[in-house]
């Protein structure tokens, strides 16, 4: 995922870690170059996320298109919509 | 162990198992039988199962493991649940199934099933723990056919309104759903559109949404959060790029 740093793509880190402060003493200073945002338990349940990690990938209208997939399968998704994005801004 | 038969030998006759004078075809609940007497069944059961795990976990050899199976407190409690059952405690029914495999072999398990889920949807339909009896029996596989499961939950559809109607529609739903028939959301939209004030809505309304604003091909709603830095993020500014969503945490 660190590949696609263009402009099409996203990564947005939910955490649901009850306690921030905990959370973040253990692990120090985060740098991350991705969006990482606090207090999703309620996102979480509202998307019926019940076990960690879950991720999903959203196309460019933000649809689901996949869920759970981890790996290389998620390179795999994450590349192609890429590809269709690109595909659709060149008709 | 002298000390463990005696306990259960007297359990029953310490609080009497109280019988109605009144005919009660149709007892919707246990309202009718003091919840007291199964309260207090289920727990000299909980008590007696404790020690029999620590006199299984002491004993040796496979000799007497095998005679303390024997003598499984689900099998020496069972005529007391049955009594029980039988003056009109829906409850003790439900005890009953859940124990069937300490009861009886494998092959008596369909039969004593039958007559016990039978009993249960003939006259606790209108029960507020009826959901869970609903839930254990569309997770039958082995003991009760798909068929009958069908038949029974369409009867007991026919037959109730209000609450109940909506918990036996919930049942439906995620029947359905788990069996990959799409029609369970149908259930869900049923369900909400007919009793929304019933204690099952709100339930099932987030399952329909997990199912329908969550799937795969749904846009779900926007959602905002924010980072350590204090900036504000939403996923609906990431319109027009790949969005990973990638929930993370600890349990």
């Amino acid at each position: 995922m660190k590949r696609h740093k263009e402009d099409a793509f996203a990564l947005i880190a939910v955490n649901c870690h009850d306690n921030q402060e905990e959370f973040l003493e253990g692990q120090g200073e985060i740098k991350t170059d991705y969006a990482s945002i606090f207090g999703g338990a309620p996102i979480a349940s509202d998307w019926g996320v019940n076990a960690f990690p879950t991720m999903f990938i959203l196309d460019a209208e933000g649809k689901i298109r996949f869920k759970g997939v981890r790996g290389e399968a998620l390179d795999e998704a994450v590349q192609e919509l890429l590809d269709e994005l690109t595909e659709e801004s060149s008709k | 162990m002298l000390l463990f038969l005696a306990l259960t030998l007297t359990a029953p006759t310490a609080t009497p198992v109280m019988h109605l004078t009144a005919p009660f075809e149709r007892i919707d609940d246990d309202a009718a039988i003091p919840s007291i007497a199964y309260e207090g069944l289920v727990a000299r059961y909980e008590t007696a199962y404790d020690a029999w795990r620590v006199e299984l976990k002491a004993a040796e050899g496979l000799k007497e493991r095998r005679a303390l199976r024997e003598r499984v407190p689900a099998k020496i409690f069972r005529p007391h649940f049955e009594a029980l059952a039988d003056s009109g405690s829906g409850r003790a029914l439900v005890w009953l199934i859940e124990q069937a495999s300490k009861l009886e072999k494998r092959k008596e398990l369909p039969a004593l099933k039958e007559e016990w889920y039978g009993r249960l949807f003939k006259s606790y339909l209108g029960a507020e723990w009826f959901g869970d009896v609903i839930a254990m029996y569309t997770k039958e596989r082995r003991d009760v056919s798909a068929e009958t499961i069908e038949a029974m939950l369409a009867s007991a559809l026919e037959r109730t309104e209000g609450d109940a109607h909506a918990r036996v529609l919930l049942g439906l739903a995620r029947y359905r759903l788990a069996g990959k028939c799409n029609s369970g959301l149908e259930f869900y939209k049923q369900l909400i559109k007919e009793h929304p004030e019933s204690s099952s809505a709100k339930t099932a309304q987030r399952e329909y949404d997990r199912l329908t604003k969550f799937g795969l091909g749904a846009a779900p709603p926007d959602f905002k959060g924010e980072t350590i830095d204090g900036d504000e993020i939403s996923l609906y500014a990431n319109r027009g790029k790949i969005t990973v969503v990638d929930f993370w945490g600890y349990w």
